[in-house]
């Protein structure tokens, strides 16, 4: 009897060994095709079993082993492992938690830039371009303090919520939600509404946008978007905001500790030279430091009688 | 002259009533904390996440506004969801033991109802749609197929034994659900497993969606490559795994013949050929094996469940008569195995 196997059937382990199917197309010849093992071989191409296709490594050095989750974006990797989110296996962020993530490809109706949504429950990420940010903007909880300003033409009483803004050139792709209203209406006479807002700290902010209510409204209408890169125009005397038009820019630093602006590198550099005082850079505090320097300067200050 | 800089967290405001612009919206919530999973978008756009046993989901196109009320209830506190899909255009959510269809095309218009179904999804990954033939999902028993008619359990005819822990034919059993995962690509499904002694599913078996063949991977590259995640990198068109030691993997590779430098290890055998009325008295086997760039093959003839003879392949297809000692069983089966690419073609005893 001529017994032939040809190994492109079904694999079947449920089914006791001599049971599986057979045909018999001539006298004294058996024929199956049915496979009772079938390891690492691929089974596409009717009458052979060929051995699979084989795998490789993508990374010489191993990342977080918890891999959670892997979304692939323009042949970008972004790879959620452990506490980490890695753009081809390089990281971006760390810091978060380890837990299941799942991810979306998705963009908003206004924004042509796709990003990966992604959340584990905790985290909740935007990654755009191999950057990750916020999903969603968390709304400002503090509200906006008031008080009349410099300019004129609103009388009564007024209010602000504001929100901030991920602008993509002029387009306003997301919002967050607004903060609070002021516990007090600004009351003013033909003056105008001034007030401070917090800024963001949430990077992926572009603008704050000023919702202010009608007189004695409690409503809120958009107002005006503040871009945060810039800044309100200073001067000395109101006249000069006439003459002041566009974006105003930053040209100093804050020096928080001497309530004044550094314009030049060197100034905060001088600041933080060891043995200045606190309190700006025109002295210092060295005698407290060296003593003996001190006193041989004492000496020499009697000895030219310059001592008081 | 004095300069001086006004943060801009300052404004001013002197635009008359009439001249501010639109209402500000209050519906810009965040997506939840709490979030197990996240799936979609829609055919509108609308982006979907499971908490607990509700669904919410995003204003359409809106992915980062998910209103705090935009969601509803499909599943009970103690079956939380597992995992959604889209499937026919139309969304699924799936706890551990049931199948939610959500009907609706939008908010105030969702409605769940509960399928007739025998089991749901185990895990993030235990669910995945397949296209004209329906929804593939993972029981605590098995895998099972669900369409609007039927929920088969599509592993119980010829894999059951694995379900039910036993190792059969050196395929190691289930030890747990738990973590395993499904996979489409290209026409083939991917079930990943994790047997005794494993962190991650190390056992992958891949289903032919077009011809039923079923065929059983392990990959090794020193040691059982064990899979926590699997994606498709569309752009490259392959499959990407990520496994529990940190490294990120192309699988199903054309490119590769071997597992990062280690020759695959291959095994398939017959089934126990049965003579109505005799013993089977082998006396030659004839092996028709592309070997030539196989690290090793060997053909194995058995009698009644023991080795008989075994012979050394090599070459292409080189076909010779391969003797046999003499000798005699009721069941006689042909097992190939070796290592590197090979094809095997047919095997003949007489």
């Amino acid at each position: 009897v001529s017994v032939i196997f040809n190994p492109s059937g079904q694999l079947n382990v449920a089914t006791d060994p001599s049971d599986l199917p057979e045909t018999s197309n001539a006298p004294g010849s058996i024929t199956s095709t049915a496979l009772r093992r079938c390891r690492n071989l691929r089974l596409n191409q009717d009458g052979q079993a060929i051995t699979r296709d084989g795998s490789a490594k993508l990374n010489a050095t191993a990342i977080d082993p918890d891999i959670w989750w892997i979304e692939e974006q323009g042949g970008d990797r972004y790879v959620f492992a452990g506490e980490k989110i890695y753009v081809n296996e390089s990281s971006i962020e760390s810091g978060l938690t380890s837990a299941q993530w799942s991810s979306i490809k998705y963009n908003a109706f206004n924004d042509t830039t796709e990003s990966i949504f992604a959340t584990n429950g905790t985290d909740r990420k935007r990654l755009t371009d191999g950057a990750s940010n916020e999903w969603g903007i968390e709304a400002p909880t503090e509200a906006a303090s008031l008080t009349s300003g410099q300019g004129i033409g609103l009388t009564g009483r007024y209010n602000v919520r504001y929100t901030y803004l991920r602008k993509v050139g002029e387009t306003t792709v997301a919002e967050s939600n607004p903060s609070p209203a002021a516990d007090y209406y600004a009351t003013l006479s033909n003056q105008s509404l001034a007030g401070t807002v917090v800024s963001p700290t949430d990077p992926q902010v572009t603008h704050v946008r000023i919702y202010r209510s009608g007189n004695n409204g409690i409503i809120y209408y958009r107002d005006q978007d503040i871009p945060i890169n810039f800044y309100a125009y200073g001067y000395c005397h109101a006249f000069e905001a006439g003459y002041l038009t566009g974006n105003a820019y930053k040209f100093t630093s804050d020096d928080s500790a001497h309530s004044s602006d550094n314009a030049y590198t060197w100034e905060a550099t001088a600041e933080s030279q060891t043995g200045q005082d606190t309190g700006g850079y025109g002295g210092g505090e060295w005698y407290l430091t060296d003593p003996l320097l001190y006193q041989e300067w004492l000496a020499y200050l009697a000895s030219i009688g310059q001592l008081p | 002259v004095t300069t001086f800089t006004q943060p801009m967290g300052d404004f001013e405001s002197t635009l008359p009533d009439a001249g501010l612009g639109p209402e500000v919206e209050i519906d810009h919530d965040r997506v939840p904390l709490g979030v197990s999973f996240v799936f979609g978008p829609t055919y509108d756009g609308t982006v979907f996440a499971t908490k607990d046993n509700l669904l919410y989901y995003s204003k359409p196109k809106q992915p980062e506004y998910f209103p705090s009320l935009f969601y509803i209830e499909v599943s009970t506190p103690q079956f939380p969801l597992m995992t959604g899909l889209i499937h026919g255009g139309q969304v699924y959510c799936l706890s551990k033991r049931d199948i939610f269809y959500i009907q609706g095309t939008g908010d105030g218009t969702f409605l769940p109802f509960k399928r007739d179904c025998r089991t749901g999804a185990q895990t993030v990954l235990g669910a995945i749609t397949i296209p004209g033939k329906g929804i593939c999902h993972t029981g605590p028993d098995g895998i099972y197929m669900f369409n609007a008619s039927s929920d088969m359990k599509i592993s119980e005819q010829s894999l059951e034994p694995l379900f039910r822990g036993d190792d059969v034919e050196d395929m190691a059993a289930v030890d747990t659900m738990a973590d395993s995962w499904l996979w489409n690509y290209k026409n083939l499904l991917y079930f990943g497993y994790r047997s005794s002694g494993q962190d991650a599913p190390g056992n992958i078996l891949v289903l032919n969606l077009d011809t039923g063949k079923v065929a059983y991977y392990v990959y090794n590259d020193g040691a059982d490559v064990q899979i926590r995640t699997i994606t498709t990198d569309d752009t490259n068109s392959r499959l990407l795994i990520g496994d529990n030691t940190g490294y990120i993997r192309v699988i199903e590779s054309p490119s590769y013949t071997d597992d990062s430098g280690v020759a695959i290890p291959f095994d398939v055998k017959s089934k126990d050929f049965l003579l109505s009325t005799r013993s089977h008295f082998p006396r030659h086997v004839w092996y028709d094996v592309e070997a030539t760039n196989a690290e090793s093959v060997t053909g194995e003839l058995y009698l009644d469940g023991e080795v008989h003879q075994t012979h050394t392949i090599t070459g292409s297809r080189v076909i010779r008569r391969r003797l046999v000692d003499t000798g005699n069983g009721s069941r006689a089966a042909v097992r190939i195995y070796g290592s590197g690419p090979a094809a095997i073609f047919v095997t003949e005893f007489e």
